[in-house]
């Protein structure tokens, strides 16, 4: 083949710029660390990367859902807790009163105690999560959801569930509606206050004091199945972090450099780069003129 | 008979032509850098020789003269290079407009409409799962802004970028009609120089060169008459002919690639212009497929909010507004007020429900999409863009392979070599030597004779 001066020239510029190019790629996969930066560097790959992202995006936001749950059943829990308490020192005085040795001066003192527990329940059932939403007032979160008109509990929440969505179209339930545990436990106060104030052992000894275990028993039924729900969530939770680490790693398998192959790359970029640089400077000097005298 | 002075007259021959042909040899070096030069060679051929008498009549030459100065060059690879480079300019435009829509499309990554889908059914999920938490609304109502900036965003800079490749296409189109003038106007002066006996050998360069320069623009076709004259077709439409240059239509159709229409019509289907018409189409197809996409979004999410009941009391309002993807937006009411997001139906502050149904959306195949979710169907979108980048920009590689094998084929024969025409230079130099010793030896003989004479 006849080689003309401009092909020659040609041919080393563009051989120059192909290799210079290819060291610039190799040295900004090796600086980005990413292979696949734009659709176009592997499509396929990149398109998996977008679901990839939306399961781990959605996924972290059902363990977000699920840490306010967790909250905000805990805080249920704690106030149960309180609940049991308050009926426990309830069926304590309902066992003293009822004690053939008690008088009616101390019954009375006793009373005044169990207004004061009154007093405590209803703060209980009033509780508030970390949002200032009322733990107690079914989905009425906004409204206070007990008062107690002349002793007797009034319920002003509903019966609804506060639903969190902890998978994709999965929910549970992070409150645990007041009315009827609540209004008993109220209730079991009431006659045990009344059997007390009216000197009954007797209804004392009997009523009050089933009543107040028959509410503890709730309470701790009802805590119960909080606690598994909290469980359960926890569990999902887990899961959920695990989907997040698999994926996080798969869209980074696919899409990050290999860094170990890109220096490797990047070394053999450089070398024919200088070869080309090489090459043409040996030869781009070379001519027939060089060699003739005069 | 041939006179005395006959060798003279021979030498002089040979100085006077060699020096043409040096002459030849100095303007293919002062060429060597004119990429679209020719190189040319002389031939060189004997003067009518003359006659005398010895013994019969003997024929003696008379010298030398250039019968003709030629230009070097393979008209079959011009027109192989006219198809290459019709392609090669074809995949270049196709390719770099693809590149600046992936660039609208910005993905993967956080910042492109996909994260900010994701983010926007995740913000739902969070209202719904605390819809009495302040701060999951105003989560919801940016998250609604962002993805309503994002998917407004790209239909402006696919706007912007639909505006470039049609000027783009429009200056291309005023080039090929100043090149068709150029040829047309080369065509007459060479048949002006052709007619009075003489090879235009740069104006063959300037037409062809001008030629080259058209076939990377469009899909054109040249043919060369009998008489020298070159015309250049698009398809079927003359571009240049014996009637002079008839320039493409300014009106075009990116759909169909034609310009102009009813008997005036040129399709083009090659080149910078083809390309960047088949840009045009994959750019205005994405713009379809995000209106697909705000359409979808809004009409959804709208026919769910509007039976939603706010905490400010609202009901029946929109989350999002607009026509298209170009104005899209969050409702002017929403914007305003976070308290104006329902995440239920029933004003109950714990109701989460309206805004899980929401955030279900991701999940819900939609006719308007093809049967797909909407994210599925944005992924396949940008997958598909992805694709149709990378292979434009593999078959531009495979292109311009074959366009520079084609042009090294090319100046393999047509180029100029500095070595070749120093080895010329030196022949030529000796030639001129011999002669000049020649002419001196006929000289001095007629000193002698004429030192007889004295």
């Amino acid at each position: 083949m006849r080689i003309s001066t401009g092909y020659q020239f040609g041919v080393q510029n563009d051989r120059i710029s192909r290799t210079q190019t290819s060291l610039f790629e190799a040295q900004s996969r090796v600086t980005s660390g990413k292979r696949v930066a734009t659709m176009s560097d592997d499509a396929a790959t990149a398109g998996r990367g977008l679901t990839l992202r939306k399961a781990v995006s959605s996924a972290e936001r059902y363990m977000a859902n699920i840490e306010g749950a967790n909250r905000d059943l805990k805080r249920t829990d704690s106030a149960l807790d309180e609940a049991n308490a308050i009926l426990r020192r309830a069926y304590e005085l309902a066992v003293k009163g009822s004690n053939g040795t008690a008088d009616q001066t101390s019954r009375d003192g006793m009373v005044s105690e169990v207004e004061g527990l009154r007093k405590r329940l209803l703060d209980v059932a009033n509780s508030k999560g970390a949002n200032g939403q009322f733990l107690f007032a079914g989905r009425a979160t906004d409204t206070k959801p007990f008062s107690l008109n002349d002793g007797a509990p009034v319920y002003h929440g509903d019966g609804g569930q506060v639903l969190v969505e902890a998978e994709a179209g999965e929910t549970i339930a992070a409150n645990v509606p007041g009315e009827s545990l609540f209004g008993e436990a109220f209730a079991a106060l009431k006659t045990i206050e009344d059997a007390l104030r009216s000197g009954d052992a007797t209804k004392l000894g009997e009523e009050g004091v089933a009543a107040a275990q028959s509410q503890m028993r709730r309470i701790t039924q009802v805590r119960g199945e909080v606690g598994s729900r909290i469980q359960n969530l926890e569990a999902m939770s887990a899961n959920h972090q695990r989907r997040i680490d698999d994926f996080t790693k798969a869209i980074s398998d696919g899409e990050d450099v290999d860094l170990s192959q890109a220096i490797t790359d990047y070394q053999a970029a450089e070398l024919a780069y200088t070869a080309a640089l090489q090459v043409t400077s040996r030869t781009l000097t070379m001519g027939l003129m060089d060699f003739l005298t005069g | 008979m041939p006179g005395s002075f006959h060798g003279i007259g021979i030498a002089n021959s040979a100085l006077r032509n060699i020096q043409r042909a040096l002459d030849v040899t100095g303007h293919n070096i002062a060429n060597v850098n004119n990429r679209n030069y020719t190189r040319q060679t002389v031939d060189f051929g004997t003067e009518d020789p003359t006659t005398f008498f010895a013994r019969g009549l003997q024929s003696l030459g008379s010298g030398v003269t250039i019968t003709s100065v030629n230009r070097i060059r393979d008209l079959f690879l011009d027109g192989r290079r006219a198809g290459a480079s019709a392609d090669f300019g074809r995949m270049n435009s196709l390719a770099a407009g693809l590149q600046q829509l992936e660039g609208v499309l910005n993905e993967p990554g956080n910042n492109g409409v996909s994260a900010a889908l994701n983010r926007f059914f995740d913000a739902f999920s969070g209202l719904s799962s605390n819809p009495s938490d302040p701060a999951a609304r105003v989560e919801a109502q940016q998250a609604a802004k962002l993805l309503a900036q994002r998917v407004r965003g790209a239909a402006g800079d696919s706007s912007s970028v639909d505006a470039q490749l049609v000027s783009q296409t429009n200056a291309y189109a005023a080039r090929v009609n100043d090149l068709s003038a150029t040829i047309a106007s080369l065509n007459d002066q060479i048949a002006e120089k052709t007619a009075a006996g003489a090879s235009p050998n740069d104006l063959l360069d300037l037409r062809d060169s001008a030629f080259e320069e058209l076939s990377g623009l469009v899909n054109a076709e040249a043919v060369r008459t009998e008489t020298g004259g070159m015309r250049v077709f698009i398809g079927g439409f003359a571009l240049v002919d014996e009637g002079g240059a008839h320039g493409i239509p300014t009106a075009f159709d990116a759909a169909t690639g034609t310009f102009g229409s009813g008997a005036n019509q040129v399709r083009v289907t090659g080149g910078r212009i083809g390309g960047t018409l088949e840009a045009l189409q994959g750019v205005r197809r994405y713009r379809a497929d995000l209106d697909a996409v705000a359409d979808a979004i809004r009409d959804q999410v709208n026919t769910l909010h509007r039976t939603g009941v706010a905490p400010d009391g609202s009901t029946g309002l929109d989350l999002f507004s607009g026509t298209s993807a170009a104005d899209f937006n969050l409702a002017s009411e929403v914007a305003a007020d976070p308290n104006r997001i329902a995440a239920g139906t029933s004003g109950v502050a714990g109701d989460g429900d309206l805004a899980r149904a929401i955030a279900g959306l991701r999940d819900l195949p939609l006719p308007g999409l093809g049967g797909r979710t909407i994210e599925a169907f944005y992924t396949s979108v940008a997958t598909r863009i992805g694709a149709e980048t990378a292979s434009a920009g593999d078959e531009l590689e495979t292109r311009r392979a074959v366009l520079d094998q084609i042009d090294a084929q090319k100046q393999s024969i047509s180029g100029v070599s500095l070595d070749e025409e120093m080895a010329n230079m030196l022949q030529l130099q000796r030639s001129y030597q011999a002669a000049a010793r020649t002419l001196s030896q006929f000289d001095r003989m007629t000193e002698d004779l004429l030192g007889l004479l004295r």
